[in-house]
């Protein structure tokens, strides 16, 4: 369990572990310091944590993530490589989440806002709320939509509807994110934890090996004829020798539930 | 339009003819029309002569008894080596490749259950008719298995890379009617109608131009993978069609202000 | 009339400004601006410089005139041309393409009437679409034996989605602004006649907005759309370059400070 001050905490839900982001005096600004403890936090959840087989990633007290924060970016950093460094570990988590070993779902409530938005696109799913406050905004402040969203956004909502957003930073609220394709389910303010923590704890049941070659499948299989034809033809092969496959024949066959091992 | 005659029982793909426009029917009813070694290897083997013969100009896709595909059949799924595997998973790859990047339009017709390979290989279709309570679920990994049959690139062309993600990692049923607002089907009719709706839309594929028809295909599948590719597609491509001779009678009939007449060449 | 001394100037390829924007109209009237190659030429040396090569523009609208977009390539051109000089003329309507979608500067189409082929292909590769609802689309290559070109295979897949475009490429049919709002090829679908006035206004939206940030996302869009690397290394590349800039630390005191930001490109 962590520390109630602690800037990034982990609880358990079953097999589901939940982490959140908590600096609710700047509603969860991606600061330095949150970049580093969301970094270390995932890092130790899908390498060294044989607990959990989901992660659900929220926000303390009502918002998700605000953004960067501003007050860190009044005066110029005179060091530019310094500056690539900062920015490549916002690469970093992004990698981590996005190719990572264990399906990762968001759970949004208000404020989803320039790097809240790329967290939240991170994501395997997002569950978000009615009415949280979204918006692209890094065009406004004359940056770039950083930490992956580049390319998470078009995958999200399309690259055209992705093209409008970044370009204008236009605000939106959880119901045109579900329109749009951003937010997997819309529920009511308040409930998106929960929601999330149901679809992750369900996807906590699949054969764990097999969700992991997907969603690593799902990095750059898709993307051209070839690639995907190669991920099916290079990997098929390997799920179907796991233990766990074998079982759900066996449990479809003696019509009953599975159990997986994991193996 | 043709009926099917009665079938013996290793008919397990059926092709009858409508005009330029063949239909392809799995009939494996028992098992509800499940992707097995014999129906795979007998789809092959009809796309192929049906993508190369001349009086064929589009292709409707369907399933006997009013399912489409339930799947790969799991009693077949015994245990075999990792060499046997790579050579197995071949054959559903040839009838994807072939339906995607061959010259012919496919449109499917889906009623009843489409899922595991059903969902794929309406998935690589070029149009998709369903009913609006069909049931589509992307179920593999359920079994500890991925998705397969190309499923990994037609399923995010249909209804974009998020959807399909979510489709994929949670294995939910969606129907007929969810399938038309994401994008996977094109088109949602009564149930009982999506033979008829698949046909009328396949006649008007039938129509264009094949020439320029196949060469489309071709460049969607794998001339698009960026800005750059895309337009050096069309530039390799393009002065193929212009010189051909339904372009030219294409143009002269604008011109002359009647309909064109192609010959395919 | 060559203001901006260009190789290929042509009286049918007209600019005109409202403040930070310029709105570049496609006028050959009579023959529904069907654009001919001089046409296509001017158009892509225009657009060029207006682009890279015009201080006083922050936005691009693309119009027709006369009520129309474009109707397309002009086929009364399509002689027979050898394979060499297809290729070239390809290439150089691509041009525009790459600059329009990629280029530093928003382009925004206005669409009333038709467009057409081509005219399709060129309202598409741009950042956002405004169609009058009874403006009408159509890529009608195929029923000219012809492939999809000018980019639009991969524009408008982009734009629409696989499942749409695939569609409208191979089945070459019709749809109207208010179908186009539905699928995502319009952003935004206006009253017939108004295209132009909300496109400007929209323009100069995005024109108030820092114009180095954005010649970086446009690039990035376009040019790293389709490779996960291409797009991270994107940002590790210019959002140092960006947190040095002017405009940058502009925003971030002009926020602290509560008041509105003024950007100058730097």
């Amino acid at each position: 369990m962590s520390e109630n001050d602690d800037i990034v905490q982990v609880h358990r839900q079953g097999a589901v572990a939940i982490v959140t982001m908590n600096y609710p005096q700047r509603r969860n600004a991606f600061s330095l310091k949150m970049r580093l403890a969301l970094l270390d936090t995932f890092q130790t959840l899908f390498h060294d944590d044989n607990e959990s087989r989901a992660i659900v990633l929220t926000g303390a007290q009502g918002n998700f993530c605000s953004g960067g924060d501003l007050s860190e970016m009044t005066s110029v950093d005179p060091s530019l490589l310094a500056m690539r460094e900062r920015i490549a570990i916002g690469t970093r988590l992004f990698r981590l989440m996005y190719c990572g070993t264990k399906p990762v779902i968001a759970a949004v409530e208000g404020s989803c806002v320039g790097a809240g938005i790329s967290l939240a696109a991170a994501c395997d799913l997002a569950v978000g709320s009615a009415t949280a406050k979204l918006s692209c905004s890094f065009v406004k402040v004359g940056l770039i939509p950083d930490t992956g969203v580049l390319w998470t956004l078009p995958q999200k909502v399309g690259a055209g509807k992705a093209r409008e957003l970044m370009l204008s930073g236009a605000s939106f609220d959880g119901v045109e994110a579900g329109r749009i394709g951003l937010f997997n389910q819309v529920v009511e303010p308040g409930a998106a934890l929960e929601h999330a923590v149901a679809r992750a704890t369900q996807i906590a049941q699949y054969p764990p090996v097999t969700v992991a070659l997907l969603k690593a499948s799902l990095v750059n299989g898709g993307n051209t004829l070839n690639a995907a034809w190669r991920r099916e033809v290079d990997l098929n092969p390997l799920t179907r020798q796991t233990e766990d496959h074998l079982e759900a024949v066996a449990a479809f066959m003696e019509k009953r539930q599975p159990t997986f091992s994991g193996n | 339009m043709s009926t099917t005659a009665q079938t013996p029982e290793d008919d397990i793909v059926q092709i009858s003819r409508d005009g330029a426009v063949a239909i392809v029917t799995l009939n494996y009813p028992k098992r509800r029309n499940a992707f097995s070694l014999k129906m795979r290897q007998d789809l092959l083997q009809s796309l192929t002569q049906l993508m190369h013969h001349d009086d064929c100009r589009a292709i409707v896709l369907t399933g006997a008894d009013g399912t489409f595909c339930a799947g790969g059949d799991i009693s077949e799924m015994k245990t075999r080596t990792v060499l046997e595997y790579r050579e197995r998973n071949q054959l559903p790859l040839d009838i994807f490749k072939l339906m995607v990047e061959g010259p012919k339009t496919i449109v499917a017709a889906v009623e009843g259950v489409a899922m595991g390979a059903g969902v794929s290989l309406a998935a690589a279709s070029d149009y998709v008719v369903c009913a609006a309570n069909a049931r589509f679920a992307c179920a593999f990994v359920k079994v500890g298995l991925m998705p397969d049959t190309g499923l990994f690139w037609s399923l995010g062309q249909r209804v974009g890379a998020g959807k399909a993600r979510e489709l994929m990692l949670t294995a939910r049923e969606f129907n007929g009617e969810e399938a038309a607002d994401i994008g996977f089907a094109n088109q949602q009719v009564e149930p009982g109608q999506a033979l008829q709706a698949a046909l009328t839309v396949a006649h008007r594929y039938a129509q264009m131009p094949p020439l320029a028809m196949a060469h489309l295909k071709a460049a969607l599948a794998s001339g698009i993978d960026s800005l750059d590719q895309a337009i050096e597609t069309e530039v390799n491509l393009q002065p193929i069609l212009r010189r051909s001779q339904d372009h030219l009678e294409a143009t002269k009939a604008f011109m002359e202000k009647r309909p064109a007449v192609f010959v395919g060449n | 009339m060559n203001p901006f001394n260009l190789k290929h100037a042509d009286e049918r390829i007209q600019v005109s400004r409202d403040g930070a924007v310029a709105i570049v109209t496609i006028a050959n009237p009579e023959r529904r601006n069907a654009l001919g190659r001089q046409m296509r030429l001017a158009l892509r040396e225009t657009m060029h410089h207006l682009l890279v090569a015009d201080p006083e523009s922050r936005a691009i609208v693309l119009t027709g005139a006369g009520g129309q977009f474009s109707a397309g390539a002009d086929i009364s051109e399509m002689t027979k041309r050898t394979v060499l000089q297809s290729r070239e003329i390809l290439n150089e309507s691509c041009q525009v393409v790459r600059d329009m979608l990629g280029g530093p500067k928003p382009v925004i189409s206005a669409v009333e009437g038709v467009a057409f082929g081509a005219g399709l292909s060129l309202a598409v590769a741009t950042d956002y679409l405004v169609a009058a609802s009874s403006a009408r689309f159509c890529a009608a290559f195929l029923r000219i034996g012809l492939i999809p070109d000018t980019g639009i295979l991969w524009t408008l897949p982009k734009k629409i989605g696989m499942s749409k475009a695939r569609e409208l490429l191979s089945l070459a049919h019709e749809i109207d602004g208010v179908e186009a709002g539905r699928i995502g090829l319009a952003n935004l679908v206006v009253e017939p006649g108004q295209a132009l006035s909300a496109a400007i206004a929209y323009a100069k939206q995005l024109a108030e907005l820092p114009p180095l940030g954005m010649a970086f996302i446009k690039t990035a869009l376009t040019f790293g759309a389709d490779d996960m690397e291409a797009s991270l290394r994107a940002e590790i590349d210019f959002q140092p370059l960006l947190r040095q800039s002017q405009d940058h630390l502009e925003a971030a005191n002009a926020f602290i400070e509560k008041r509105p930001p003024v950007f100058t490109g730097q």
